[in-house]
């Protein structure tokens, strides 16, 4: 991934950026579904009709556009569509946090171990290989195991699952562009170590990165309901997707809609994800995109 | 077998035991991890300190940590990973036990997931902007965003709660003949949930690296001689194009070991991931990290193996203008 990624300018970056987003319908079908993801995790609570954690013993298991709800009840009468907003913000926040603290401790750690080489670059790789000997659902189970279930150990779990991929992309990545001749240039007339780094090779990965940062939160929302699914991540009775799922897979045969509503939700939005990365990624790499 | 080839599979034999050794030392730190005294928690609320002190320095917790990792580690090479606190059973036999049904379930999704995967995206590949080719990368994106825990209860609500066409989870049926057929219509759906996100995953990756291969000079001269399509293709294309595919599935082994979990507990196939999942609503950690630990010592060991089938002269994947070299 990080030999095939194409350096380009920020002016060319832009154009690019613009021509895949008005030529290529994935783009414009991402963008729809994270629109809708963003407005819901920022103003869902606002929205919802319902209070999401009341519940209507009368009701139960109503199904879906009827009886004025539009989504139907839970097995507890909860509104479906008012914990599916609330649990909007909630699937938001552990999606994006540990990418975006993974991104930090990534670029941190790639970009120093890739531009110092050496011994540093060695001993990072050889503790990388070792983190990735882990496939990453297991990794956050055991740790979410140890450290007791709960959304803290959820994002603790998801971000020691996130570093690794971006600490070996970004390190590729430092070390492809270090050796280009506008870092030669720039070192030449006496740029500092930390200005090379920052404003010559940092400035020229970010096009990949941000590919890979989308694409990463999208596998995180499965990833995190996957844990709330194994009683792991967010604990009952939060208004969580992939507590939501849990719930309704008892009761699955009497009131389907109760399991597949939320599980529904988390695939809509992985697939924004994945179209908005799988675009960017064809824009620019057109080489490589599968 | 040359030198070089058995030197290479003896530094990455010792590479690979370097890495389990890490694996075992972070999965004793995840032990380390978990919050409270494993004596006061045997002990119960009542024990006096006097007591929860004596079992601490019987249970060995007062050495320093070192040798505790040595201690923990010499009992881990003779099998010993402890007892499982809500089987009251060893946790090794509990694991070996349920392993077996995990590794057949995961090798068969492997091999059809791989097998449909590389096919669909020979297909798109030399027939690129097709309908077929347009529907299946359609297909497996959506496969790639689908989590595999909704994937299987909508195979379950359709195929076994609606047309009641396959049973809805367990190995055999209680009142089957428990035989070759019975096991295999039990197999269906964890197998798709299973393989589903390998599927997309491998079909998109060999469609891109096979268009890359149709692209190179040797498949135009291939061409050019007047081979048949179908042997440029097959005989000279795909096993370029096989290496990253090779290298991909390799890497998906640990993606369905992990997804083994999720579609064990779905089905309630009796393998390591529904054990793990039992274990986790009783709390039962000796069985959590230990099976943490044995599928990633699988992962690292099949990781290992793929490595060295690259290196050997007699492999598939060693392309043939280079074997002629």
């Amino acid at each position: 991934m990080a030999a095939s990624a194409r350096l380009v300018g920020p002016a060319a970056a832009g154009r690019m950026w613009r021509r895949g987003l008005t030529r290529r319908w994935q783009m414009v079908a991402g963008a729809l579904i994270l629109s809708g993801f963003a407005l819901a995790a920022i103003a869902g609570r606002a929205l919802a009709p319902r209070d999401p954690y009341a519940m209507d013993m009368t009701h139960r298991m109503v199904p879906p556009l009827s009886s004025g709800y539009i989504l139907g009840t839970d097995a507890l009468g909860r509104d479906m569509l008012s914990r599916l907003l609330s649990g909007a913000q909630l699937a938001f926040v552990i999606s994006t946090v540990p990418v975006v603290l993974a991104l930090v401790a990534g670029t941190l750690i790639g970009a120093v171990s890739g531009y110092a080489g050496g011994a540093v670059d060695y001993c990072t790789m050889r503790v990388l290989d070792l983190w990735l000997a882990f496939p990453s659902i297991l990794l956050a189970l055991g740790l979410a195991a140890a450290l007791g279930p709960s959304l803290r150990t959820a994002l603790t779990a998801m971000l020691v699952v996130n570093i690794p991929p971006f600490v070996r992309l970004l390190r590729g990545l430092v070390l492809a562009a270090r050796e280009h001749t506008f870092v030669e240039a720039a070192r030449s007339l006496g740029a500092s170590t930390p200005r090379l780094v920052v404003r010559h090779v940092l400035v020229n990965v970010l096009s990949p990165v941000i590919v890979y940062a989308t694409l990463q939160t999208g596998r995180n929302v499965i990833l995190a309901a996957s844990l709330s699914f194994l009683g792991l991540g967010v604990q009952p009775p939060t208004a969580d997707w992939g507590v939501m799922l849990s719930e309704g897979r008892p009761v699955m045969a009497l009131a389907p809609a109760i399991a597949t509503i939320p599980g529904l939700a988390i695939f809509v939005v992985t697939l924004g994800f994945n179209l908005i990365g799988d675009g960017m990624r064809d824009v620019l790499d057109p080489l490589t995109g599968a | 077998m040359g030198h070089g080839v058995i030197a290479f599979i003896c530094r990455r034999a010792a590479g690979m035991a370097l890495v389990l050794l890490g694996v075992s030392l972070v999965v004793f730190l995840m032990i380390k991890l978990i919050p409270g005294d494993p004596a006061a928690m045997l002990l119960g609320p009542q024990a006096s300190p006097e007591a929860v002190r004596q079992l601490r320095t019987a249970m060995g917790l007062d050495a320093p940590l070192a040798t505790q990792y040595l201690r923990w580690i010499g009992r881990l090479l003779h099998g010993d990973l402890g007892t499982s606190i809500s089987l009251s059973e060893p946790v090794t036999t509990v694991i070996l036990h349920s392993f077996s049904n995990t590794a057949l379930l995961g090798v068969v999704a492997l091999v059809l997931a791989t097998a449909s995967g590389i096919l669909a995206g020979i297909i798109s590949a030399t027939h690129p902007g097709s309908p077929f080719d347009k529907a299946a990368m359609l297909a497996a994106l959506f496969l790639n965003s689908m989590p595999s825990f909704w994937l299987g209860l909508v195979l379950i609500l359709v195929l076994s709660l609606s047309l009641r066409l396959l049973p809805v989870g367990g190995m055999y049926s209680a009142r089957g003949s428990m035989g070759l057929p019975d096991l295999l219509t039990h197999m269906i759906l964890p197998t798709l949930t299973l393989g589903a996100w390998t599927v997309g995953i491998i079909a998109r990756i060999s469609r891109s690296t096979m268009l890359e291969v149709i692209g190179l000079p040797y498949v135009r001269t291939a061409r050019a001689k007047g081979l048949p399509e179908r042997g440029v293709i097959y005989k000279h294309a795909l096993r370029n194009a096989l290496l990253p595919v090779v290298t991909v599935v390799s890497l998906q082994a640990g993606n369905l070991l992990g997804g083994a979990v999720i579609t064990e507990t779905v089905f309630a196939w009796p393998g390591l991931g529904l054990l793990m999942y039992n274990a986790i609503g009783a709390r039962d950690l000796p069985v959590i990290l230990g099976g943490v630990l044995i599928m990633s010592a699988v992962f690292v060991v099949i990781n290992a193996a793929v490595d060295v089938l690259y290196a050997l002269p007699c492999c598939l994947i060693i392309p043939p203008y280079r074997s002629k070299g």
